[in-house]
């Protein structure tokens, strides 16, 4: 349903003689954060402060690398505070998003001892395999949970797994193959997340988290077509170039379905950059750049158009 | 129910109000909302004008250097003048969103074209800067577009740091931020003034209040990086403790929010802020962090919070990688913070929670 936002307030108050107080009144009714949303918030804040400080603590404490604690002691160390965290998770009566923090501080953990594992039998801090564990460690934690952060936190290890096995083992995969790889994987979850999102489930997903994600993405997407216009032929840049077609294709439909500005204000953009490279890899010489300008003005302008005049027509029905 | 109906719905709570019957033109509010063209954007079309904007200017500063028209100092000074001017003009005849990203585009362009011919012919730096601001100032004062407000209010700051800079007198950072801090508070917490204020300010006060909170954060960047810009302890110490002051106000008006009234339970909160930016008293940065996003939630100010939040992690990130002690010392300091944190929670919780059952 729709509400009274604060630029509506803005326009009642153009047309009208409300008083400071008046505005004020309507403000905090409609726009101005509650006492109710202030308590979560507060809850919220402090205890991802708090979880944040700590770990942030122990990995300074386990990186100074002290020689008098023995390697039991170290690995203990860390799996007792890892059971400690989980059991407040599981055995006490804290409010879902306090436990869901408290996870994801225990993820961190996680980490945490294989870094140390990986310091004490020195398999190095940025080997692969140290991701991959990591990763598959807290995966349960991560489907249970169901929390943003922790989810984006899981997605950046995956990334980061797949660029490092491309660098350490698989050594002659191209760069355009990379990109084609990390892009189909987050591509993947977008879509599973945008689906989640129509459903009343429980794994429904905030806004920001689906929007950083797609943000993340395109981006994914538009870099990796931008180096393969500047470099060499490959044959996996062809399968990039297709499965973005096919993605933006679906993400334009189902943002015109749905009436979601979002996806129809980043891909749009996103073509006027691979487009705008396309024209510059034609001839880099003054009139290029002339044209360029044109394009980027021109089509950023059209854009705008057809996203206000879309946004007008879904207003009104 | 649609919008046009819950603002039908609104206009006639307001009428029937016991107090007064305000005069309120129901017609003009109605037909603003089914013009085309003219409405209000959401932030996505805002950053596709401000990011398409600054990527054509940039194509259009390569063509004019690879087109050689560099070498005329007074030609570039001249048209620099014509583009912001001619940028103005457009935009203050046909107001719309849709000329925003080509107008803006040329006001940037302008701006660099302007800077560069009068480096060229020899105007002292600081004289340049002045000049920015001046052109920014008249900017607000002729039109008020959202992105051109916005961009302009961005210009007369970073004019003004750059002023510091060039002058070397480092220490006037902190009056400016000091004069921030000021503004920014003013502005978050008096909107209705801003609203029931002429149409001109009333346009003018989002765009300045973005501007404003961003120029803030950019501001505390460069006293937090101390390898780069490097200021006197105690005008750090003397920023620190406006910033707390604001924080402190800012806590007093949550406390009617929150509805808390009794004086031990103020003495409470009052209490906990101040324990909580002791350790960061040399730290204004993360405390100005603090102060953005407390003010945002207050108003619901999404960009601002955003904002707030990332630099608030970049800010911690820095001050202790910056700190002159061992990982072991650093590590004892950031379990204590983290404890201090828990326990703050654990207290606010129960008074939240007895608060609520009275």
């Amino acid at each position: 349903m729709a509400k009274i936002e604060r630029d509506d307030i803005y326009v009642i108050s153009r047309h009208s003689d409300l008083r400071k107080s008046e505005i004020h009144a309507l403000l905090q009714q409609h726009v101005y954060t509650n006492a109710a949303s202030w308590k979560k918030f507060l809850r919220i804040f402090f205890m991802a402060l708090g979880v944040g400080f700590l770990v942030a603590g122990i990995i300074m404490f386990f990186a100074y690398n002290w020689d008098s604690l023995g390697k039991f002691s170290k690995i203990g160390l860390i799996e007792i505070l890892i059971v400690i965290t989980v059991s407040l998770v599981l055995l006490t009566k804290l409010k879902q998003d306090i436990k869901n923090i408290c996870l994801t501080g225990a993820s961190v953990l996680v980490g945490v001892l294989f870094a140390v594992f990986g310091q004490i039998y020195q398999t190095g801090a940025n080997a692969y395999d140290f991701f991959l564990g990591w990763t598959i460690s807290i995966t349960l934690w991560v489907f249970v949970a169901g929390f943003g952060p922790l989810w984006l936190i899981y997605l950046l290890l995956i990334n980061t797994t797949v660029v490092l096995y491309s660098e350490q083992v698989a050594g002659n995969w191209s760069t355009a193959f990379v990109y084609t790889l990390i892009f189909a994987i987050n591509l993947f979850a977008l879509v599973i997340f945008v689906l989640l999102s129509e459903s009343r489930r429980l794994l429904k997903m905030p806004s920001w988290f689906v929007k950083t994600l797609a943000l993340a993405t395109v981006a994914c997407t538009t870099i990796g077509i931008t180096a393969g216009i500047f470099g060499g032929p490959d044959p996996a840049f062809y399968v990039l170039i297709l499965l973005t077609i096919i993605s933006y294709g679906a993400g334009i439909l189902y943002s015109l379905k749905k009436k979601r500005a979002f996806f129809l204000s980043i891909i749009p953009f996103s073509l006027v950059i691979i487009i705008s490279d396309l024209l510059l890899n034609l001839g880099s010489d003054a009139s290029m750049f002339f044209i360029t300008f044109l394009f980027v003005i021109i089509s950023v302008t059209l854009i705008i158009r057809n996203l206000i005049s879309l946004q007008k027509k879904w207003a009104v029905e | 129910m649609n919008k046009i109906n819950i603002i039908i719905h609104t206009l006639y709570l307001l009428k029937s109000s016991a107090n007064r019957t305000p005069a309120i033109d129901e017609e003009k509010i109605l037909s603003e909302y089914q013009e085309a063209n003219t409405g209000k954007s959401g932030i996505a079309i805002k950053a596709l004008s401000v990011f398409g904007g600054i990527a054509a200017s940039l194509f259009f500063l390569a063509f004019l250097f690879l087109a050689g028209l560099y070498e005329s100092e007074t030609g570039m000074l001249i048209f620099g003048l014509i583009f912001i001017a001619a940028s103005i003009i457009v935009n203050s005849r046909f107001d719309n969103i849709i000329v925003d990203t080509a107008s803006i585009s040329f006001y940037l362009i302008g701006f660099f074209l302007l800077g560069v011919g009068l480096g060229s012919i020899h105007v002292n730096e600081n004289m340049i800067c002045l000049i920015f601001v001046a052109v920014a100032l008249l900017t607000l004062i002729i039109i008020q577009n959202y992105i051109f407000s916005f961009i302009s209010l961005l210009i007369i700051n970073g004019s003004l740091f750059a002023l510091i800079i060039f002058s070397f007198s480092n220490n006037m950072i902190h009056l400016l931020l000091t004069m921030q801090v000021i503004a920014i508070v003013y502005l978050f917490l008096h909107e209705s003034a801003f609203i029931s204020a002429s149409p001109k300010i009333s346009k003018l006060y989002q765009p300045i209040r973005t501007g404003m909170v961003l120029s803030f954060l950019c501001g505390l960047v460069l006293i937090a990086r101390k390898d780069l810009f490097s200021t006197g302890s105690y005008y750090l110490l003397a920023t620190s403790i406006v910033i707390i002051i604001a924080l402190l106000y800012v806590a007093f008006h949550l406390l009617v929010v929150l509805n808390v009234t009794k004086p031990n339970d103020k003495i409470l909160v009052y209490g906990i802020a101040t324990l909580m930016f002791i350790p960061t008293i040399m730290a204004p940065a993360i405390s100005g962090c603090l102060l953005v996003i407390l003010l945002s939630f207050f108003v619901r100010h999404r960009g601002g919070f955003i904002l707030g939040i990332g630099a608030l992690i970049y800010f911690i990130c820095q001050y202790y990688y910056d700190l002159e002690y061992s990982l072991l010392q650093k590590s004892y300091f950031l379990i204590g913070s983290g404890i201090l944190f828990v326990l703050i929670y654990l207290v606010t919780i129960k008074k939240l929670v007895t608060n609520a059952k009275t």
